[in-house]
């Protein structure tokens, strides 16, 4: 078999992969994402069942079989770090080593935290030169309470949002229970 | 122990040859540029903000810590793949690879002296910047637990980058090769997190973008807290990296 021929194979699978990264990113099935799902599994099923001896020798080869293992080492490898990784993400442990500890919330927020019942956003309207320190301080909070989140907003870059909330000064915060404002 | 020979030969041929001293001063250069410019806005500003207001508070931690470290690990993304990219390329190159591999040494002892090897410099390249410290300390009062997070990130990052690079300089034979893909790498997985901004997407897969990001996994440290999953982060990137390095040196004995 021809070496050039590989490349077929490559395209089939280039085009598995994306047809698959597409649904992903855009979380839904759309007709490009399909066509190429669908073509690529052809090509791919097809140069397989043409040249299904020529691949079965190749597969027997010395430095095919060690180099499947390391790739499946590698794999599992990056598995186990991953699943450390989601772990040690999902417990948030967090140490403050400021000397005021300002990133320590006191006894009296955390138990108005834990207390929360409906889900709390906040809109915060900042510019550049104040936007580090909101966001800062915001994020003590959803880091601690799965109720809070937050978004930061430039009324200079996006006046639209800005309009529609009627916001006047800039580091105008606007709290959300729920749905009530 | 065998690790400590080749750590030996490699301080050797780093510090024999200008390499080490070259990428030191520059490294110093530009952050004493940058280091400096901050002091002299901050001094601005404070000079500015007490006038209007003599009760003002005006806090060196969030002006200039926090930029120092910031701008220290870009230009370690500059450097550090120049530092890399000679420890497997040149051997290759000079076909002392070929001997090296028939030396009585573990694997594991090779990499790990060749990425403790350049941590050495790094360390001497971080350790100089202290410098700037006996500045804050004397014009101001810095938050010493602030300090010492953003260097232990700073460190972190820094052999995060060391060992990727000496992974990829165990790919290739070329030196060029070695710190261009290193460069490209790391800064790749320096800016993934901003997928999450300038795209739709949202939820999960901008989460898991942030998580693979080193810039999102660093900006705690400059703040001044150690956020476990932070660390773990940069301690999985190095210990991926010397895991990928050893395939690389272990397919050399197999492939054809």
């Amino acid at each position: 078999m021809k070496k050039n021929n590989y490349l077929i194979l490559f395209f089939g699978i280039f085009l598995i992969f994306s047809g698959f990264a597409s649904f992903f990113i855009q979380g839904k099935a759309d007709l490009a994402s399909i066509i190429m799902l669908i073509s690529g599994f052809l090509i791919t099923i097809i140069f397989i069942m043409l040249n299904s001896k020529d691949l079965l020798s190749l597969l027997l080869k010395r430095d095919v079989k060690y180099g499947a293992n390391s790739l499946l080492m590698t794999i599992i490898f990056i598995a186990i770090l991953v699943f450390v990784q989601i772990i040690v993400v999902d417990k948030k442990i967090q140490f403050d080593f400021t000397s005021e500890k300002i990133f320590t919330l006191s006894e009296q927020s955390t138990k108005v935290l834990n207390n929360l019942k409906n889900p709390i956003k906040v809109m915060a309207f900042t510019n550049k030169a104040t936007e580090i320190k909101i966001n800062d301080i915001l994020e003590i909070y959803r880091i601690k309470s799965k109720m809070f989140s937050y978004e930061t907003i430039d009324p200079s870059t996006n006046p639209i949002k800005a309009k529609e909330y009627n916001i006047q000064v800039n580091n105008t915060l606007i709290f959300f229970n729920g749905d009530k404002k | 122990m065998g690790f400590v020979a080749i750590l030996k030969k490699e301080l050797k041929s780093y510090f024999y040859s200008p390499i080490a001293y070259v990428v030191i001063t520059m490294f110093l250069i530009l952050n004493g540029y940058f280091f400096f410019g901050m002091m002299l806005s901050f001094a601005e500003y404070g000079r500015m903000a007490l006038e209007n207001n003599p009760e003002a508070k005006i806090n060196i931690n969030d002006g200039v810590i926090r930029q120092l470290f910031g701008n220290m690990s870009f230009v370690m993304l500059l450097i550090l793949p120049v530092l890399t990219m000679r420890l497997f390329s040149e051997e290759k190159k000079s076909g002392t690879f070929e001997l090296i591999t028939t030396y009585p040494i573990k694997d594991i002892d090779l990499v790990i002296g060749k990425i403790l090897s350049a941590t050495a410099v790094l360390l001497l390249m971080v350790g100089l910047t202290s410098f700037y410290c006996v500045f804050m300390y004397s014009y101001s009062h810095p938050d010493t637990g602030r300090i010492l997070t953003g260097y232990l990130g700073t460190i972190l990052m820094g052999v995060a980058f060391i060992s990727m690079g000496t992974f990829i300089s165990a790919l290739t034979e070329s030196q060029i090769i070695s710190a261009i893909v290193t460069f490209g790498i790391l800064l790749i997985f320096w800016v993934l997190g901003w997928v999450g901004t300038f795209s739709s997407a949202e939820g999960t897969i901008a989460e898991v973008f942030k998580q693979l990001s080193m810039l999102n996994h660093f900006e705690s440290f400059g703040k001044g807290i150690i956020d476990l999953s932070d660390v773990v982060y940069f301690i999985s990137f190095i210990t991926l990296s010397i895991f990928l390095t050893l395939r690389a040196l272990e397919s050399n004995k197999w492939r054809s």
